[in-house]
This record gives C-alpha cells, sequence and structure tokens, in this order.
C-alpha cells in the first residue's frame, strides 16, 4: 500500500518541466528587476514555505473530518524568490486495505482528472508537494519518506511535505511543519543502502531524515479584517439586556484550554508503548539477521580456511592444490539487513515522547496554576 | 589411458619408448585387461565409484600406496627394478591410480611383443593373474594410487623362467585366453569352487599325514598340484586362501563348513571327535590347517627345498661376496619363515641354520671389511650392513632355537621332524578333545614353539633364572594380536610362584597386574570380577612389598637397565632400585573398573550389592597406596590417590563411611589421615580436602573443593556450602572444565538446594535448584540416565562416551526427591506470588518455568482424579493453597510418599507443613485484600492455626517490604487495607517505565559488549549455556527487585550493578533482599 501509493502519486505528476519551446528559441533579456522573480532553471533554493490561509483550513477540515488516522492531499502552488507559495489544495482519497492496484490506478486517475480540472477553471495546477496529518507528531513512516522521496526526484525543488499534527489542533493550537528529505538520506536512498555502516557514513538519525523548512501562514487582508472583527465584541442587537449578556462575542470566551485532556495522554502513552514494542520487535529481528549473518559469514571463513590448510598439506604432500572455490556461490551470506525501519521507529518514539514531555509540561502548569487558585 | 607396442630401443625405460603402432582396447580386452576410468576429484566421489567397482567385481581388500623417491630412499632403484623384471603373479594385479602415472608392459599372446600400457590418474586397471608383464614409472617417477586384490593381499612376483611357464595360473590364463571367456580367468565362481573342492579332498584324503598351508601351496605349487585340470587352479587356490586367511566374507565361510559336514559323512568316531574339538574351537588358522592337511601333498617338503634353493643362492652370493644379492634373498627366505609361523609351524632347521652361518660370515666379512676397505663398492656395502641389522634381528627373534642348535644342531633337526607327528599325536588323543579350548590351543602354541616342552601339555619350566626371560617374552606379545591373554596371565601368575627375590616379585607383579587390566581390550566392557579381585591383591601385594622394603622402588621414569639382570639395591649407587611402574595408575585403573562394572551390573539385583561389597577392599587398598605414597614422599601420585580416597566417601552417610574406614584401618598399612575415635568423619573429609588444597594440581583442588561442598551439604551445613561454593567462584569457571567435574559440579549444586531445602531455606532451596531443573535433563547433567534426544541422534560414539560417564546406582541422588523439592518449594514462593499480581503482563513472568507449566496443564485438565504421582500430588496442593485450603494443602504435600527417603523426614514434614500456613496466610491476604477494609488478626490466627505474634510478624513484614498496601491496627487489633487503584493513565506510565528501563539496560548491554568491557560474560559466554545462566540470574535480580516492590531506588540497577550482579551469580539477590 505504502510504496504503491507513492507510486501512483508519481505517475500522475507532470514530468519535469525541461525546455519551453524547443521550436523558437529566441531568448528575451530578463530586466533586472525580475530576475529573482523569473527562475526557469529553479537555481534559488528555497528558504520558507508560504501557506496560504484558504490551505490551512482545507487541511484542517479535510483533516479533522476524515474517519481515518492519515490523510494525504497535493499542495499546488509556485515558488517565487525562495519561497515556496502554496496557493491551493486539494484531498486525495483514502483507501483503506482495498485491492491494491485497484485503488492505486483509481487514486492516479482522481489525481489527473482534479489537476486537469483545475486547470480548466485557470486555478494553479502545479503540484509543489503534498499534505498528510498526523497524530501526537509522529508523522514518521515509511509511506512518507517513500512519496517525498518521489517528489524530491520530480517536482521543481523537490517539493515539501507539510505534516499537519491533528492532536494539537484540538487542543487548540493548530500544528503545521514543513519539511523535504535531507541530502544525506537521498543519498542513502538512492543507493538503497541502509546498512549500518551507510548510516554512520551519512550520519543519519531520524532526526537528520528530514529538514524542516521555516513556514508561514498568509492571509489575504480581507480575511485578516474579517478575523479582528471575529475577536471584537459587539454590542447586542436587543436593547433592553442584562449587562453580562450587553456584548456579545463571536467567539465566546472558552476555557477548555484549561481542560488536561487526560484522554489524550493516555493515548500518547499507548502509542509510545506501541512503537517501543515495535521498535524492540524490530530490533530483534534485526539482531536475529545479524546473528545469521554472522554464523554464515564464520562457516565460510572456516571452510576457506580449512580448504587453505588442506592446499597446504596437499601441496606438502606433491598433490596439486584444490581450486579455491568461490566461497558466495556455496554459502548464501543474507544481506545486511536495512535499519531504516528502526531508525523511523526511533524517530516516531522521539515524537510521542516530546508530544508526552509537552503536554504534560503544559499540564503540570495548569495544575499548579489550579493549586495556587485554591490555596487562596 | 594409453596403450601401444614397445618399441624395444634401448634408453630409460621411463620414457614412452612408443613404437607408433597403437593397440586397440580390444585387444586388451582379449588379453583378459580390464580398465575402467573413475576420474580422480576432489570431492572424494571416485572413492565412493571405486567402492561400487569393488562391490560388483568383488575386490575385497585395497589398500594405499604411495611410490615416491622419499618414501622409500636408497631401496627406490632396486624396487623399481623389481618390478620391471618380467613376472607373474598369482593373483590379478588391480590397481588404481590417483596421482602419477606408470607403464605396464604386458606380454601379447601368442606373439609375446611387449605391449606398454600407460596408465595416469584415474586408471583402474585390472592386471589378469598368470599373465607375464612388468611394470614401471613413467617422467613423473612417482605414482600413487590404491591396490586392490580379490582376496587376501598377495603380490609376490615370480619372475619369468620355465617353472612359471608350468605355473597353473599360467596354464589358467593361457586356457582363458583359447576359450575366450574372459570371467574365467579372472573372476572365480563360487559354485565351481565348490564342486571342485569335492574332487580335491577326495585326492587328499588318500594321504593325511602331511601337515600344510596354503600359503605354502602358493609358493611352491609347482606340481602339486599340476594333475588337476587347469581350469580349477584359480578356484582352487583361491578357496584354499579363503579358508586360510582371516577375512570373513560369507561365502569363504561357507566353503570350511560344507567341508567339514561332507567330512563328518565319510569320517569315522575318530573324525567325529577332533571335529568336536574343532566345533569349539573359533580359531580359523586350526580348521584351514586341518582341511588343507588333507588336501596338498607333502607340500612342505617342496617348500622346504624352495628354501634351501634360496639358501643355495645365498651361499654362491657368499662365495663372490655380492652382499646385494643376499640381503635380497634372505628377505625372501625371512618371508617364507614368517609365513610358515604365521601357520604356527615350527620354524624348520634349516632357515635356523642358515642364520648361524651368515651371522658367521657376515662377522668374517665385516672383520676383513675393516682392513680392505676399498675392496667393496658401495651398494654392496650397503647391502652388508642391512644385512648385519636383519641377521640380528633375526637371531634376536629365535633366540632360543639359535641357542639350541647351536647346542646340538642334529638333535634340534630330530625335534623338529618330530614336533608335526607329535601335534598329529595330541590332536587326535581323545583326551585332548574334551579339553577345554583354551588348554588345546596352549598345547598347540607349546609344541610347536618351544621344542624343550613336554607333550603332555603342562605348560613351560619356569624357573626363578628364567623369568627375565619369559617376562621379556610376555611384554614382546603384549598387544599383539593373537596373544593370547588368558595364557599370559597363566605364564605371569606362575612366574610370580617361582619369584624368589624382591625384584624379581615386584617385576612379575607389574607385569601380571598390567597385563590383567589388558585382558579386557574392549573399552565398553568391564573385566571380570574374579580377574579384578586378584588384580586388587596383587596391588595390595605389591605395595606390600614396596613398602617393607623401601630400597625398593617404582617410578614412573628411570634410568634405563637391563631387563634381563637381576638387580638388587647392593649393586645400585645409592642403594634403591629403582622399577619402571606406576603404582598410581594400577590404583587409578583399579577404581575405574570397579565403576565399569557397577555401571554394566544391574543395579537392582544382588550381584550389585555383592559387587559394591568389594569396594571396602578397593577403599583399603586405595588407603594402603595413601600409606606407601606418605612414606616414599611423592606429593602428585599421593594427591591422586587422595582424591581417589575422597570420591568414594565424599557422598556417604556417616555410617558407611565409618564402615569403610573401620575396613581401612583393619589393613596393616594405614595412612596418617584416617578416622580414629576423635575425629569425625567431617573431619577426615576436611583433612582429605586440604590435603588437596595444598597439592598444586588445580583440576584435584576444584574436584576437592566440590566434594567438600557436597559434603557440607550432605551434612546439613548449607551455609558453609553455600559460602564454599560462592567464594570458589567455580560458577564462572566450571563451564570450562571437563565433563566429570561437571557433573561433580552439577551433584553438588543439587545437593546444596536440597540441604537448603531440607533446613526449611525454601527460597533459596528454589533458586538453587531452579538452574538444573529449567534444562529439562535433569538425570543427563547428574550423570544417572541418558537423555533422550528428540531432535537429533547420538552418534554411537558420543552415546559410548555418555554411557561411560554415568554414575554407579549406588551414587545417584534420587531424581525423583529432588523434583519434589524443587517443586514443594517453587509451590510455596509462586503462589503467593501469583495470587498477588494482578495485570497479564506480570503473570506471564514466571520465577519457576517448570512449576508453572505443571500448574497450567493442571489448570486445562477437566477432572482431577486422586493424585497419584508426586506431582499430581504437589500440584492439587498448590491449588488448594491458591483457595487458602492450607489444611488440605499440607495433608496432600504430606501424602507424598517419596519424602521417606530423606533423612530426617519428620522434621521435614514438620518444617512443610508450618511454611504451608504461613504461605497460606500470605496467599489469603493478597488474594483477599481487595475484598475486606479491615482483617481481625485473631481470625487469621485461628483460620491458619498460627500463633498470633506469627501472623503479626507476618502482616508487618508484608506491609514493610510493600506487598501490601495496610497498616497495621495494634489497639483494634485489625490490618487496615488501603487499597489504592490506579487509573488507566498511572498503568500506562508504570508499564512504559519498565519497558524504557528495559530498553536502556539492552543499550548498555550491547555498548558494553562493542566496547569490550563486558569480559565478564565474554569470557564465560562460550556456549548457549553460559548465556542461559545470564538469562536465569537476570530473572533472578528481577524476582529480587520484584520483593522490594518496585519501589525506590532503581538507580542502583545501572550496567554496572547489572554486570557484578553477573558475575557473583546468586550472591547477589541474597544481598538485594537483606537490603
Amino acid at each position: 500500500m505504502a510504496t504503491s501509493m507513492a507510486a501512483a502519486l508519481a505517475a500522475s505528476l507532470p514530468a519535469p518541466q525541461t525546455a519551453p519551446s524547443p521550436a523558437a528559441p529566441t531568448y528575451e533579456a530578463i530586466p533586472a528587476s525580475m530576475s529573482r522573480v523569473i527562475d526557469i532553471e529553479a537555481d534559488i533554493p528555497l528558504t520558507g514555505v508560504q501557506l496560504d490561509g484558504m490551505v490551512v483550513s482545507k487541511i484542517i477540515k479535510h483533516s479533522s473530518d476524515s474517519h481515518a488516522a492519515v490523510v494525504h492531499g497535493l499542495l499546488l502552488g509556485l515558488d517565487l524568490d525562495g519561497t515556496l507559495e502554496v496557493s491551493n489544495s486539494f484531498p486525495l482519497p483514502h483507501h483503506s486495505n482495498d485491492d491494491d492496484d485497484k485503488s492505486t490506478k483509481s487514486a492516479a486517475r482522481y489525481q489527473a482528472s482534479m489537476l486537469r480540472s483545475l486547470k480548466e477553471v485557470r486555478a494553479d495546477d502545479s503540484v509543489v508537494g503534498f499534505y498528510q496529518s498526523t497524530t501526537m507528531g509522529a508523522f514518521f513512516s515509511q509511506t512518507l519518506i517513500d512519496t517525498q522521496a518521489i517528489h524530491q526526484g520530480k517536482l521543481r525543488h523537490g517539493g515539501v511535505v507539510i505534516v499537519h499534527d491533528v492532536s494539537q489542533t484540538t487542543q487548540g493550537n493548530a500544528s503545521f511543519r514543513a519539511f523535504r528529505l535531507s541530502k544525506a538520506f537521498l543519498d542513502a536512498y538512492k543507493r538503497n543502502n541502509f546498512s549500518t555502516q551507510s548510516l554512520i557514513n551519512h550520519r543519519l538519525t531520524f532526526s537528520s531524515v528530514l529538514e524542516e523548512v521555516p513556514l508561514q501562514v498568509r492571509t489575504n487582508p480581507l480575511v485578516n479584517a474579517f478575523l479582528s472583527t471575529l475577536k471584537e465584541p459587539r454590542r447586542s442587537a436587543l436593547p433592553s439586556t442584562h449587562p453580562a449578556d450587553a456584548f456579545s462575542s463571536a467567539l465566546p470566551p472558552t476555557f477548555s484550554s484549561l481542560d488536561l485532556g487526560n484522554a489524550a495522554l493516555t493515548k500518547n502513552l499507548e502509542h509510545t508503548i506501541e512503537a517501543m514494542d515495535s521498535y524492540k520487535i524490530e530490533e530483534g529481528n534485526l539482531a536475529y539477521l545479524s546473528r545469521q549473518i554472522a554464523r554464515e559469514k564464520a562457516r565460510a571463513e572456516s571452510y576457506t580456511a580449512k580448504r587453505k590448510e588442506e592446499n597446504v598439506s596437499r601441496v606438502a604432500q606433491g598433490l596439486a592444490p584444490l581450486p579455491e572455490e568461490d566461497v558466495s556461490r556455496l554459502f548464501k551470506i543474507p544481506p545486511e539487513p536495512s535499519r531504516l525501519e528502526s531508525v523511523l521507529l526511533l524517530g516516531q518514539v522521539d515524537a510521542y515522547a516530546k508530544a508526552l514531555e509537552g503536554t504534560s509540561s503544559t499540564n503540570l502548569v495548569k495544575m499548579y496554576a489550579a493549586r495556587a487558585d485554591s490555596s487562596l | 589411458m594409453r596403450a601401444y607396442y614397445f618399441d624395444n630401443l634401448p634408453g630409460d625405460v621411463r620414457l614412452p619408448h612408443d613404437s607408433g603402432r597403437p593397440v586397440d582396447p580390444s585387444k586388451l580386452d582379449s588379453l583378459n585387461i580390464l580398465y575402467w576410468h573413475v576420474p580422480v576429484d576432489s570431492e572424494g566421489g571416485w572413492e565412493m565409484r571405486i567402492d561400487e567397482l569393488s562391490l560388483e567385481n568383488n575386490f575385497k581388500c585395497q589398500d594405499k600406496i604411495d611410490v615416491t623417491k622419499e618414501a622409500f630412499g636408497d631401496k627406490y632403484e632396486d624396487i623399481l627394478k623389481e618390478f620391471f623384471d618380467e613376472h607373474l603373479h598369482e593373483d590379478d594385479e588391480i590397481r588404481y591410480v590417483v596421482k602419477g602415472g606408470g607403464y605396464y608392459d604386458v606380454r601379447e599372446h601368442p606373439k609375446d611383443d611387449w605391449i606398454r600400457v600407460h596408465i595416469e590418474s584415474g586408471d583402474l586397471i585390472a592386471v589378469p593373474k598368470g599373465i607375464y608383464h612388468r611394470f614401471m614409472l613413467d617422467e613423473q617417477d612417482t605414482i600413487a594410487g590404491l591396490r586392490l586384490w580379490r582376496d587376501v593381499p598377495n603380490w609376490t612376483p615370480l619372475p619369468r623362467s620355465d617353472k612359471t611357464d608350468k605355473n597353473p595360473y599360467r596354464l589358467g590364463y593361457l586356457k582363458a585366453l583359447q576359450s575366450g571367456s574372459r570371467g574365467e580367468g579372472l573372476i572365480a565362481r563360487v559354485g565351481n569352487a565348490i564342486s571342485n573342492f569335492v574332487l580335491l579332498k577326495q585326492a587328499g584324503d588318500s594321504d593325511s599325514d602331511s601337515e600344510e598351508s596354503e600359503e605354502e601351496l602358493m609358493t611352491s605349487d609347482e606340481e602339486a598340484p599340476a594333475a588337476k585340470p587347469a581350469t580349477t587352479k584359480p578356484a582352487m587356490s583361491r578357496f584354499l586362501r579363503t579358508g586360510g586367511s582371516d577375512s570373513s566374507s560369507s561365502e569363504s565361510d561357507e566353503e570350511p563348513e560344507e567341508s567339514e559336514e561332507e567330512e563328518e559323512e565319510e569320517g569315522g568316531a575318530k573324525e567325529t571327535k577332533k571335529k568336536s574339538r574343532f566345533l569349539r574351537s573359533d580359531s580359523e588358522d586350526e580348521e584351514s590347517d586341518e582341511d588343507v592337511k588333507r588336501v596338498v601333498k607333502s607340500a612342505r617338503d617342496k617348500r622346504l627345498d624352495e628354501m634351501e634353493a634360496t639358501g643355495k643362492v645365498m651361499d654362491n652370493a657368499l662365495k663372490i661376496n655380492d652382499w646385494v644379492a643376499i640381503s635380497t634373498e634372505f628377505d625372501k627366505l625371512t618371508r617364507m619363515v614368517q609365513r610358515q609361523q604365521n601357520m604356527s609351524e615350527p620354524i624348520p632347521p634349516f632357515y635356523i641354520r642358515s642364520l648361524v652361518s651368515l651371522e658367521s660370515s657376515l662377522n668374517t666379512a665385516l672383520s676383513k671389511e675393516k682392513e680392505a676397505k676399498k675392496k667393496m663398492n658401495a651398494s654392496n656395502a650397503r647391502a652388508l650392513t642391512a644385512m648385519k641389522q636383519k641377521v640380528k634381528k633375526g637371531v634376536k627373534e629365535y633366540e632360543r632355537e639359535v641357542k639350541l642348535f647351536q647346542e646340538d644342531p642334529e638333535a634340534f633337526e630330530r625335534a623338529y621332524a618330530a614336533a608335526p607327528s607329535a601335534a598329529e599325536i595330541a590332536a587326535s588323543r581323545p583326551k585332548k578333545a574334551k579339553k577345554p579350548v583354551i588348554d588345546g590351543e596352549d598345547d598347540q602354541a607349546g609344541t610347536d614353539e618351544f621344542t624343550h616342552v613336554g607333550k603332555g601339555g603342562k605348560g613351560m619350566q619356569f624357573s626363578a633364572d628364567g623369568i627375565f626371560k619369559n617376562l621379556q617374552l610376555v611384554q614382546q606379545a603384549r598387544g599383539k594380536k593373537n596373544t593370547d591373554r588368558a595364557d599370559q596371565i597363566r605364564i605371569l601368575e606362575k612366574l610370580l610362584q617361582v619369584a624368589e627375590t624382591p625384584y624379581q616379585r615386584i617385576r612379575v607383579l607389574l607385569a601380571l597386574i598390567s597385563s590383567r587390566f589388558d585382558y579386557n581390550s574392549s573399552v565398553a566392557s568391564h573385566m571380570p570380577i574374579d580377574l579384578w579381585l586378584s588384580a586388587q591383591r596383587e596391588i595390595d601385594q605389591l605395595i606390600h612389598v614396596i613398602f617393607n622394603d623401601p630400597s625398593y622402588s617404582v617410578q614412573e621414569t628411570t634410568e634405563d637397565y637391563d631387563e634381563f639382570v637381576e638387580r638388587s639395591p647392593a649393586d645400585e649407587k645409592d642403594g634403591i632400585v629403582r622399577i619402571r611402574g606406576s603404582i598410581i595408575s594400577f590404583v587409578d585403573r583399579l577404581d575405574d573398573e570397579f565403576t565399569k562394572s557397577l555401571q554394566n551390573l544391574d543395579p537392582h539385583g544382588t550381584e550389585y550389592v555383592d559387587r559394591l561389597k568389594d569396594e571396602k577392599s578397593l577403599y583399603r587398598t586405595i588407603c594402603r597406596a595413601q600409606a606407601l605414597y606418605e612414606k616414599t614422599l611423592q606429593s602428585d601420585p599421593l594427591a591422586r590417590v587422595i582424591m581417589r580416597r575422597l570420591e568414594h566417601i565424599y557422598s556417604k552417610p556417616d555410617t558407611v563411611l565409618q564402615a569403610l574406614e573401620a575396613a581401612a584401618a583393619a589393613s596393616d598399612l594405614s595412612p596418617s589421615i584416617s578416622l580414629n575415635d576423635n575425629t569425625s568423619p567431617s573431619n577426615l573429609i576436611h583433612a582429605l580436602c586440604v590435603h588437596l588444597y595444598q597439592s598444586g594440581n588445580t583440576l584435584l583442588r576444584t574436584r576437592a573443593v566440590l566434594s567438600h561442598i557436597y559434603h557440607h551439604a550432605l551434612q546439613n551445613d548449607f551455609h558453609t556450602a553455600r559460602d564454599m561454593l560462592l567464594m570458589s567462584h567455580l560458577q564462572e569457571t566450571v563451564y570450562s572444565a571437563d565433563v566429570a567435574t561437571q557433573i561433580l559440579y552439577n551433584r553438588s549444586v543439587v545437593q546444596l538446594g536440597l540441604c537448603a531445602f531440607r533446613c526449611g531455606l525454601i527460597k533459596e532451596s528454589q533458586a538453587t535448584l531452579q538452574d538444573i531443573f529449567t534444562t529439562q535433563r535433569v538425570k543427563e547433567l547428574l550423570a544417572q540416565g541418558v537423555h533422550q534426544q528428540r531432535f537429533q541422534t547420538l552418534t554411537p560414539e558420543q552415546e559410548k562416551a555418555e554411557k561411560q560417564r554415568q554414575l554407579p546406582f549406588h551414587m545417584h541422588i534420587n531424581t525423583e526427591l529432588l523434583e519434589a523439592a524443587f517443586l514443594v518449594s517453587s509451590m510455596l514462593v509462586e503462589i503467593p506470588i501469583l495470587s498477588s499480581i494482578d495485570t497479564e503482563e506480570q503473570k506471564r513472568k514466571a520465577i519457576s518455568k517448570p512449576f508453572r507449566r505443571l500448574l497450567d496443564f493442571a489448570d486445562r485438565q477437566v477432572f482431577t482424579g486422586p493424585p497419584e504421582s508426586t506431582r499430581d500430588h504437589i500440584m492439587q496442593a498448590s491449588k488448594a493453597l491458591q483457595k487458602g485450603q492450607w489444611e488440605q494443602c499440607r495433608d496432600l504435600i504430606h501424602g507424598i510418599k517419596i519424602w521417606d527417603l530423606m533423612p530426617e523426614s519428620a522434621a521435614v514434614k514438620e518444617m512443610l507443613a508450618r511454611r504451608i500456613q504461613e504461605e497460606g496466610l500470605r496467599t489469603y491476604l493478597f488474594t483477599y485484600a481487595p475484598q475486606y477494609k479491615t482483617v481481625s488478626l485473631s481470625l487469621l490466627s485461628r483460620t491458619f492455626s498460627l500463633p498470633l505474634r506469627s501472623v503479626t510478624s507476618i502482616v508487618s513484614k508484608m506491609i514493610w517490604s510493600e506487598e501490601l498496601l495496610a497498616s497495621l491496627d495494634q489497639s483494634a487489633g485489625v490490618v487496615i487495607f488501603n487499597r489504592v487503584e490506579f487509573t488507566r493513565a498511572q498503568q500506562l506510565a508504570l508499564t512504559l517505565a519498565e519497558k524504557v528501563g528495559n530498553l536502556v539496560e539492552q543499550n548498555e548491554k550491547t555498548l558494553d559488549f562493542r566496547l569490550g568491557g563486558g569480559s565478564g560474560w565474554t569470557e564465560r559466554a562460550d556456549g548457549t549455556k553460559g548465556d542461559k545462566r545470564n538469562e536465569q540470574t537476570q530473572e533472578r535480580r528481577g524476582r529480587g527487585e520484584r520483593t522490594r516492590g518496585g519501589s525506590g531506588a532503581r538507580g542502583a540497577r545501572g550496567g554496572r550493578g547489572g554486570r557484578f550482579a553477573q558475575g557473583l551469580g546468586n550472591q547477589m539477590p541474597a544481598s538485594q533482599r537483606a537490603r
């Protein structure tokens, strides 16, 4: 599911833009003032991501409406002078455990037709990345990595992935973060080599798999104005009311921020334990595999040593030495296991732990506050 | 393989000499030369192929041959020369070449041209018998391969001469060529052989007074069988050869039997008697002798003629001083004589005569040589010295005969002539026939070998003077294949009777004891008991002699001395006669044989008990040996003998030990350390062990410490035993010890566990016995039975080794009792814990896995009948304990029969009852605490019929160790429970904390391993056992933690602390508990 999904996404993406018009290569001099704006070869590196207010609300809506834990969608927009402006987005259908082949195909079809329709209405239709919802900040997954790796090869500037944490949003602070894959990781990924040595060489840990890109949300002035009016208390339309009710606000004051959110805590703990368990299992698998490898290697070595010894004695006897056969043919030494999975799991554990730390520290503050109040 | 005609040009014969005329394979085929090609490969597949071919073609023997210059040295060229002389064999010459190459030149028939067959690596060639041929190496100048034979190996070359033209094998070959039936000449058919035999036998019956062996027939059968049709030759000779050989192929066995049957039909009463004698004798040699006797005419004379011919050649060569020729001829002669001797025929006087004359002429030649050195060429000189050696050897070998001959040549010859007839008479005497086989053989041997032995068969005449010579004879025969060991023992016994001086007696005793031990060659079976007893007596005697006469000493290493000379203290430099030998190894062997015989006896029979009674005398012998070594101040054998002594007593109860000591004290020699009125048995053991601790031998020290621990445990001195075990640090090193020591270690540990159980230290007992029971191979680890291998089968060698390690039955620790102790202590430890924990995850962590497994199994049972086995009792008791029905539990435990085997069983039962009450109370509190707010102490005291004080103390202890969340209300006399329910989040947090703890521990372990700092276990992690141990200590550590309630200082549990705990084994949990 994971990889096939990524493959489907990749299939539907437009091919990287090549030379604009092969027929008439007539260039006009780009005015100096525009040189930073027109960037055909994507020379200017990305320094930030700018998220449109509409995209924010669309993502939040999509994430909170969906029953599935994780939702995906595509980001559309344009990069301008080092800033990736995400101006639109659309959700991708969620397929749960369907027939793999069918679901990927239909996803690809859906994506293609969506892009076509957008083009027809002259909306932005260039894909600049995708978004994904998550809980408790643990967004590390094979799917994300795979999809992003494909994007990195096909999109301008490699695209970004925006991660939206649903659990944070329910607590009142919407969390959006933009990431792309680090160079070291991409290198290792291309070689498809995640052995211990390679991890050491690339200095890869879970924290260096992705690099974060600064993200800012931009709303247009009109929306800003509207929002500010929402905050402003208004005088009630009814003349004779109680002074307490006289002013009403569109956003009534709420005490939900004082909620300790114990349910979330339990869930967080559960997730942490789960992640640790799967990490342990993965570790066990790795250990088993490496033991197997060591055993096979030892066998092969002893075989060659024995053969050498035999040859020495044969030479001493005046017999022709036996050929030193190819050991790899006789003994199947399994390849060193990929440690990517365990790196990702560690990332998840880390994220859960951080989320746990975050919530518990705020809760602690809240409890102190409550105590201070009660002591009065 | 390549075949072509030889070009008959002069030049190095190792060159190809290719005339350019190739020979068709069919030509070779017509010459009856068989050929296969089996490529030599590295995997050894060719060996299998050769074996297949051998099976198909009936090649029964094979050996390896490697002809290289290095291997043969000087003789190399001579041997090749011999190969290259045109000759024929009386057997097919079958050779397989692995390496190198050579040429077989065979005579074409009838043109008599040389055909050269070049054989190289991978060629298997069979040159038929009777073909003239020669052999030479090719330019590689080396050949290595296999020689195969259809029957017994025989490669005597018969050089081409007029005689060989008439050789039956030659004729047979020619006939086969004419008839074109190629198999006939080569492959003898069994049916043919049998039918031919009948013919021969009839012919042979006519004169039965000649004695003959088949080997002689082979070398000198020019005319004897010539009268018979040529085709029968191969078959007949083949039969004869098989009959005489030790080869045990089925068909060759059949034939002699058949012949006997026929004999029976034809022969009269005399024949039958004779036959009955043969039936009893199992020596095949004799059988064949008898057969052949009837078959062949006076071939002995023929053979003698041949010998004489050889002798003549030698004489001639002597005249011209050609020592090379003499040397080869002498070799031939010796071979013939040897063959004759193998048939236990007397040595012909001719040989002796030529030996003597050769010796004298040699001496003259040597003296001449000294005078005029240049006269002789190099090869001749070499041959001369070689001859000197050979003759010397020959003279030595036939010393007796030579002496006799020198004294009176004529009498010697007469005696020889008389010998066969004498043997004949002896054989035909009915009285002889009834004698046991051994006697019969003895006589035969006597008459054959020593002409001076009387015909009555009374044996050799022994006298004090001849002792050393006889001893020497026996020594030489020792270990040889055909030596009759019983006979040797008898000779030695007689020698002992006539031995006069202490020196003689010591020498004879040394030889006699070792030959007694030699009597049984196989490792598996034990020595016959009567032999053992006499050996024991003789060792006693030996010790006695040496002890009483300090001027003699037996040592393993001495200076060389002449074996034939009587020695006395007066002659020696320092007045001490040192004799080569080792008493300690005799004692060791005696002890081992005793153990072996016990292993082989049925432990439930009276025989076993009878045998056990011999332990007393064995123990006495050991004590005497100890006394001897104490006197002679030999520390190393002394330590060994003390170890032997210790091994006999360490596991014995006091009464048995005292009985053994009493037996030892009764002897005239007593060691310095012994049991007397003012020492107790444990003091004795202690003294012995201390002596061993002071010895330099680490193995003995280890074993002594283990025996000491065992003994302490047996004496219910748990703490001393445990401290000794922990202080010795044996648990870290025992994995590298030898198997016997490991077994002793296991025994000691198990005994320690039993001791803890008897002392009422239930937890310690459980922890000690745990290790061995989790392996589920208790019997195997204690060497009290062989483990049933479920997944792999043991090789026979392993099985044999395993069997040899088994302890004799009386040393066994009762495993059923052991299991009962373990399970009961597990029950007492596990049941309260089981009821105290409430989460599933915790439940999965069993302290005693074997117990938990049984309990789960018992839980699954739908019906539970009345308990039958010990396990049933304990399982039902556990269930009762879980329910708080301590009385039922107690009754069930008391109902176990096996307790009666435990010393002080009443006290143990009482202790168990008390424990059950206490643990019952704990279980009750754990189980019902959530249900009550308060419980009255007096009610508890009544329910469990425990005094109020102990109830209070138990409850307080539980509160203190945070097992029970409660408080005591002294004034009201109640326990107030204040139980707190954890919320889900709290539970999860606890789980998480534990998991993180595990993770950290794992990480530190890995890190330690990576950094190589974990020498504590990397050293020991030499096998799975070590790993398993680590796990177990870890588990135990975990439990130590749990009893502390999982609260408080977890910080102490870092990687460092972890390492210590593992190094110290079970000391750590104890100390943790104490904290």
